[in-house]
């Protein structure tokens, strides 16, 4: 304890004893300690020196020269988005069931007509899909997996393994990047 | 937002900045009105010459407001904007020091016009009413004495001491451990201390 008493200041302590806050047994040494009380005077003399300097003013118009290089952007008010933002949907909205309202005749008309074509033309994809599959060299061997209950689980095992492990790189590959420096970075 | 009638100058820098982004005018022109002065002095005192401190003061102004969307309100506004100007000023003495290492002129001049403007004239030399006023500003044996410091070690005391920042937040404006920071600023104490010594006595 007597050493560490007598010990010189360190400038972590010279800093304490500038901030008024250097523990007692220190101010101890400070006052016994001839080479220590004079260093500490003329930090403090140093610092309040410091801390006297005049701050500087730029020439005048300054603010104007910066001004004029400074593009000053008007970000649109979250009001006035969700706003544009309702209005493109609802305004379509309102027209349509505005007109479905004026107009149920045609369409009833148009419906039944949509519903028909569209109907025929989704068997024949269908139709033409399963042929299109059952003709495959591959088909057979693939539909031998689904027959024994073991290789069904192998498959579905391995399907889900695969897909993690994409799931992860991709994650990977689409995080940004941490900044060294978390800001100011222009 | 704040209202549109209220004054800008009893806002916390943050709000004023909001108020930037909306894209009012005005909170720009408070913002400059509020670090004009700490910024342009930290930039004079680092480079010691009054038109380029203008130049890279009106740099550091421009590239901060203009990236005013890149602000990231958990920080001071005050650490950004001093870690601009100090990357500024930093960048400007590491380019003038190439610039200066030859008597035969600037190594970027590519004109014997450029070459003969940019060598290092002894002899010959005029001072200025800019210059003057310059040697009137800086003159004193205090500002004398920090001119003599590393930048690195320049940019610390005037941010501890001048500016009065914190050592973590100078830490974390120039990018450096905090025990880099301490020991630069203990060694440009006793550096300053030595050259004002003869003050004391």
């Amino acid at each position: 304890m007597t050493n560490f008493i007598a010990t010189h200041l360190t400038p972590d302590e010279l800093d304490d004893w500038l901030a008024g806050s250097l523990a007692r047994n220190r101010e101890a040494h400070l006052h016994g300690c001839a080479d220590c009380r004079h260093l500490a005077d003329a930090d403090r003399a140093l610092v309040h020196l410091l801390g006297t300097l005049p701050l500087f003013t730029p020439a005048a118009g300054f603010s104007d020269r910066v001004m004029a290089r400074v593009e000053v952007r008007r970000r649109a008010r979250p009001v006035i988005i969700a706003a544009a933002l309702a209005a493109g949907v609802l305004l379509p909205m309102a027209a349509s069931v505005g007109w479905s309202l004026a107009n149920p005749e045609t369409l009833t008309q148009l419906l039944q007509g949509a519903g028909q074509g569209l109907g025929g033309v989704w068997l024949t994809a269908v139709r033409s899909f399963g042929s299109t599959l059952l003709a495959q060299p591959w088909y057979p061997w693939v539909r031998g997996l689904f027959e024994s209950p073991a290789r069904l689980g192998l498959v579905f095992g391995a399907t889900t393994v695969a897909y993690a492990g994409g799931v992860l790189v991709l994650r990977r590959l689409m995080a940004l990047p941490t900044p060294r420096v978390a800001h100011a970075e222009i | 937002m704040a209202k549109p009638g209220v004054d800008l100058a009893t806002l916390s820098d943050q709000d004023v900045v909001l108020e930037a982004r909306a894209g009012r005018q005005s909170a720009y022109r408070e913002l400059v009105r509020r670090y004009e002065r700490p910024i342009f002095s930290l930039i004079y005192r680092m480079v010691r010459n009054r038109e380029q401190a203008e130049d890279l003061s009106q740099e550091t102004f421009v590239k901060a407001l203009n990236a005013i969307e890149s602000y990231r309100p958990e920080y001071k506004f005050s650490s950004w904007i001093f870690k601009i100007a100090n990357n500024v000023s930093i960048d400007h003495l590491r380019r003038r020091e190439l610039d200066t290492l030859s008597l035969d002129g600037s190594p970027h001049a590519l004109t014997p016009e450029a070459i003969q403007a940019s060598a290092l004239q002894l002899g010959d030399r005029q001072e200025t009413a800019l210059e003057e006023l310059e040697a009137k500003e800086l003159g004193g044996e205090i500002e004398a004495a920090i001119a003599t410091l590393r930048p690195e070690y320049r940019s610390c005391i005037l941010l501890r001491h001048v500016e009065g920042r914190p050592y973590e937040e100078i830490a974390t404006m120039l990018d450096l451990p905090l025990g880099t920071v301490k020991t630069y600023i203990h060694r440009a104490r006793g550096e300053l201390r030595l050259a004002l010594a003869h003050l004391r006595q």
